[in-house]
């Protein structure tokens, strides 16, 4: 305990803002972990270290304060490099993102650039996908419930729904899992770091190489868990994207490594 | 090469662990601090690297002519080998101008091809035109980033890295002029990229 | 930008990963290169039609440049009466909008993903000639477009399709359609062109529950669907929807089969199709009476027709006519023409073997306690009627000569209530004389509530020239007790 303090306190030297922001309240602790990813075709698991995940995503409210406090990332300014034409284009002004429901919903439209940029400016980073992953295998009363058929369906018919004209409900209103951790099922995709690290071209039943198989056809026998669909999606919808790319339902939270 | 190596491995031992301390800062003005650059510029990257002789340098310097890029490592058998025949096509094709034309490999394994690997690889190689060629090594968010940007997808498993082979062409202000999704006989659309490239800024 | 998207990557341990990745390298580089190179064509924007519509014949005599835009839209649409489903659709029609190029034609596809879309999504057109069939170049994020070229080589009719992963889920919530490549001569003229296609819908509630239905992957891989319909719903192509043609006439159906997993026995009962293009190719085989259509495959079908009537389109796998939905019909008006009609009768018979049994779920049908009016019970029933009764009943309640007696002006409905509310009840078998013909078959028990009953015949009483009059819940339930006595 006295060490996370005074390691806390060096980080808070070293790194100007939030000296309270890793609290717990603001962030979970996910334990270390194994699981078998969804491209292990040799079933290996892989190994996740230990971090600290943002319980919550990350609000239009947090959104409108950090370009705020970040000129170059409003909407009239941002580099066509970091983000395209979508940007934040559901806000009103650069300053203005209109009703109240999208300061409480997690913002969307916002690309991998600048959700990376918002993170650093806490202090943070975004996830790694394995560690999203790691954290998004629990439901509410269990770490791990991949297991579960029920618990996959559920994932499933939330993916099978369009998001709708109203987009995203409030952050938050999609529960909490075993870890503490709101959202992580039921109200947006999610920005990971290396979310270009597993690709299918798309085509994903002429893929040849170990990773490339997963995408169906002939793909599926190859991937860890064959009914894992919810996992092919995302896999899927991560594949699809660039990283300049904004989209109506994807937003993101932030992690940090433990010291 | 040797003591490169060992201030590489420092530089890393001492940038990694810390993460995102060190970091923090240089992302979020990114787009005050490079004014000159288009919008979609990839030299509005802010990123620094570090090049084979040890020299620390920023995108932006590449600026002012046609610059080949690609992602690979120095420890690859296959497709890496396939694109560098690619970009010696490129030289080959265009050796008048080569001159003109940067051609700069980044490594998407930075932890083991420090500026000392990657100089010893250059020699190895026997690259044409010595002097325009770059090979680069960053920090790995780093070349995250540049991957992002060139919408190039990489992960490693093992010693090895899965990764797509996109060749990149950027114009002198550092916009990507052409992709080419792989190597193999599309490099010819490649060249005449670059000879458009050349010719626009005045030949002869 | 589009070139970009055909990453490839390998992975360097296995040399034969290796060269297959290679060959895999040199196919992808050729491809997007050579439509890219021709000459200026005459440019035209493609008229994208839903179904059952096709778009005209193509009268051109040269190749053009097409531009097709297809826009990927998830929306919520019904499946049957009262049951609604989350389709995925090219263009927001299951099956997707109907293409039609010529051979010859460089086709520019653009495929756009709708900003307010959950998934990513690309297109495979069967009629491309290179990797994918388009998958790669056109894999698009929600608020996103992807443009690529292709030259249609072959003439033929083609299915196209989603083919993002999971690809069986995509392709099981309504991804996919026709492209026709006419032939450079064009196909022989005729007077109605329709577009119809075969598939399967999976949902977790049995036929007919009705609500909002999520997917059901268990019965997917276990290839058990619960609905099997022409057009993407039950009876759309039945009633006020049902595709139409005059005496002498010759219709062509456009007939694809999205699958995901059936393979459809696709006939018309009461008419044999003077010539398919079998699996959709250029051979016509003639005088066929069943055509076999795989998923992911179809065929073009020519008849004419000489007999006024309805002729019912049915997957000849009957049950899933009957029980699953699969039953469209053709409206053929004019003068009947005597010599020819007495011999087509016959295939008629075959509907008594597959009719069986129509049921709601075992499970408890979701009640409705509010307490209806005359008119609440009329437009309930209606709703009942269409999704039980119509299959052997027809939309008029006509039935079908010597096979199903009618309701409309029906005197054996007429003359008692409790008998008809005993006979929706309990079913009906042996010999009954409607309207001075004999009918002698089945009528299923049919698992209905009694206030359903009571809606359903309360509808038919107040149809089609019958009587009029309400049937209450009250009185069914009279009836159901002294059936148990």
């Amino acid at each position: 305990m006295t060490r996370w303090i005074v390691l806390g306190f060096l980080a808070a030297l070293a790194l100007g803002p939030a000296p309270s922001v890793w609290a717990e309240e603001e962030m979970a602790k996910i334990p270390g972990g194994k699981f078998v990813p969804l491209y292990g075709t040799n079933k290996k698991p892989v190994k996740v270290k230990a971090f600290w995940l943002d319980r919550r995503l990350v609000s239009g409210g947090d959104f409108l304060k950090f370009v705020e406090e970040n000129p170059s990332w409003r909407c009239s300014a941002v580099k066509r490099l970091f983000a395209d034409e979508g940007y934040l284009q559901k806000w009103r002004g650069d300053l203005e993102p209109g009703e109240a429901d999208i300061l409480a919903a997690p913002v969307v439209q916002v690309s991998w650039f600048s959700a990376r940029a918002y993170c650093r400016s806490k202090g943070k980073r975004l996830p790694h996908t394995e560690e999203w992953e790691l954290a998004a295998l629990a439901d509410e009363t269990r770490p791990d419930a991949s297991a579960d058929p029920a618990f996959g369906r559920k994932i499933l018919e939330w993916y099978s729904r369009p998001t709708g004209d109203k987009g995203p409900g409030p952050v938050g209103s999609a529960g909490k899992n075993f870890y503490g951790v709101y959202d992580l099922h039921g109200l947006v995709w999610e920005w990971t770091e290396d979310f270009n690290s597993i690709f299918m071209t798309g085509e994903s039943r002429a893929d040849r190489s170990p990773d490339e198989k997963l995408f169906c056809g002939a793909g599926a026998a190859g991937t860890a868990d064959p009914l894992n669909y919810a996992g092919y999606m995302r896999y899927a919808f991560r594949s699809s994207l660039k990283a300049t790319h904004t989209v109506a339902n994807l937003g993101f939270r932030c992690a940090r490594d433990l010291p | 090469m040797k003591p490169y190596f060992l201030i590489a491995l420092c530089f890393l031992a001492l940038v990694s662990p810390t993460g995102a301390a060190d970091e923090k800062a240089p992302e979020s003005g990114a787009a005050e601090k490079a004014p000159g650059f288009p919008s979609d510029s990839l030299y509005q990257l802010e990123s620094s690297w570090l090049t084979q002789d040890g020299k620390e340098i920023r995108l932006g310097s590449l600026a002012g002519s046609p610059v080949v890029i690609a992602l690979v490592y120095t420890s690859c058998k296959a497709s890496c080998p396939l694109i560098l025949g690619d970009f010696r096509k490129i030289h080959k094709n265009l050796s008048e101008n080569a001159s003109r034309i940067s051609f700069v490999l980044v490594s998407m394994d930075p932890d083991r091809d420090t500026p000392g690997r990657l100089k010893e690889f250059e020699k190895g190689q026997k690259f044409p035109a010595p002097g325009r060629w770059v090979l680069l090594n960053g920090k790995e968010e780093s070349v995250r980033e540049l991957a992002a940007a060139l919408n190039v997808s990489y992960r490693k498993t093992g010693k090895e890295f899965a990764h797509s082979n996109v060749i990149t062409v950027l114009d002198p202000t550092g916009k990507i002029a052409h992709q080419q999704p792989q190597p193999g006989s599309s490099v010819q659309k490649t060249i005449e990229t670059i000879q458009g490239l050349l010719g626009g800024e005045g030949k002869p | 930008m589009g070139g970009l998207d055909a990453r490839s990557f390998k992975k360097r341990t296995v040399p034969g990963f290796f060269l297959a990745g290679v060959m895999a390298a040199l196919l992808l580089a050729q491809v997007p290169a050579a439509p890219a190179e021709t000459p200026a064509l005459p440019e035209e924007t493609a008229v994208l039609t839903a179904p059952p519509q096709v778009p005209p014949p193509i009268t051109r005599k040269s190749p053009a440049k097409v531009v097709v835009k297809l826009e990927v839209i998830e929306e919520q649409k019904t499946l049957a009466e009262g049951v609604q489903y989350t389709f995925w659709t090219f263009g927001g029609t299951s099956p997707g909008l109907f293409i039609r190029v010529r051979e010859g034609d460089l086709v520019e596809f653009h495929l756009s993903n709708n900003p307010q879309n959950k998934m990513p999504h690309n297109i495979d057109l069967h009629a491309v000639t290179g990797p994918g069939g388009g998958a790669a170049s056109s894999f698009t994020a929600p608020g996103h477009e992807s443009v690529f070229s292709f030259t249609a080589l072959n003439p033929g009719l083609y299915v196209y399709h989603c083919a993002t992963a999971p690809v069986g889920m995509h392709i099981a919530n309504g991804m996919y359609g026709l492209i026709l490549v006419e032939p450079a001569e064009g196909l022989p003229k005729v007077d109605r062109e329709y577009y119809v296609m075969q598939s399967e819908f999976y949902t977790k509630g049995r036929f007919g529950k009705a609500g909002l239905q999520p997917f059901d992957m268990e019965k997917a891989i276990a290839e058990h669907p619960e609905y099997v319909v022409f057009n993407g719903a039950v009876g759309a192509l039945a009633g006020d929807k049902a595709i139409q043609a005059k005496v002498g006439e010759t219709v062509r159906l456009y007939v694809g089969n999205g699958g995901p997993n059936l393979v459809s026995s696709f006939h018309v009962i009461g008419e044999i199709f003077d010539k398919v293009y079998v699996e959709g190719g250029t051979v016509a085989n003639e005088n066929v009476q069943t055509t076999l259509i795989p998923p992911g495959g179809a065929a073009v079908v020519d008849f004419k027709v000489q007999v006024p009537g309805d002729y019912v389109l049915v997957d000849h796998a009957i049950f899933r006519t009957f029980n699953k939905g699969a039953l469209g019909i053709l409206k053929v008006e004019g003068e009947p023409v005597a010599a020819v009609y007495s011999g087509k009768q016959s295939d008629l018979v075959l509907k008594p073997e597959g009719e069986a049994i129509q049921k709601l779920p075992e499970e408890k049908a979701p009640p409705v306690k509010k307490k209806l009016t005359k008119a609440g019970r009329i437009a309930e029933g209606k709703k009942i009627f269409e999704r039980i009764c119509l299959a052997c009943h027809q939309m008029n309640g006509q039935g079908v000569p010597r096979a199903f007696p009618p309701l409309a002006k029906s005197d054996f409905l007429n003359a008692d209530v409790d008998r008809a509310i005993g006979v929706v009840m309990n079913g009906l078998q042996g010999k009954i004389v409607v309207n001075g013909e004999p009918y002698e078959n089945i009528m299923p028990q049919l698992i209905l509530t009694d206030e359903e009953i009571a809606d359903v015949l309360t509808y038919v009483y107040n149809s089609w020239g019958n009587k009029g009059g309400e049937v209450t819940t009250a009185q069914v339930k009279k009836v159901r007790a002294n059936t148990k006595k």
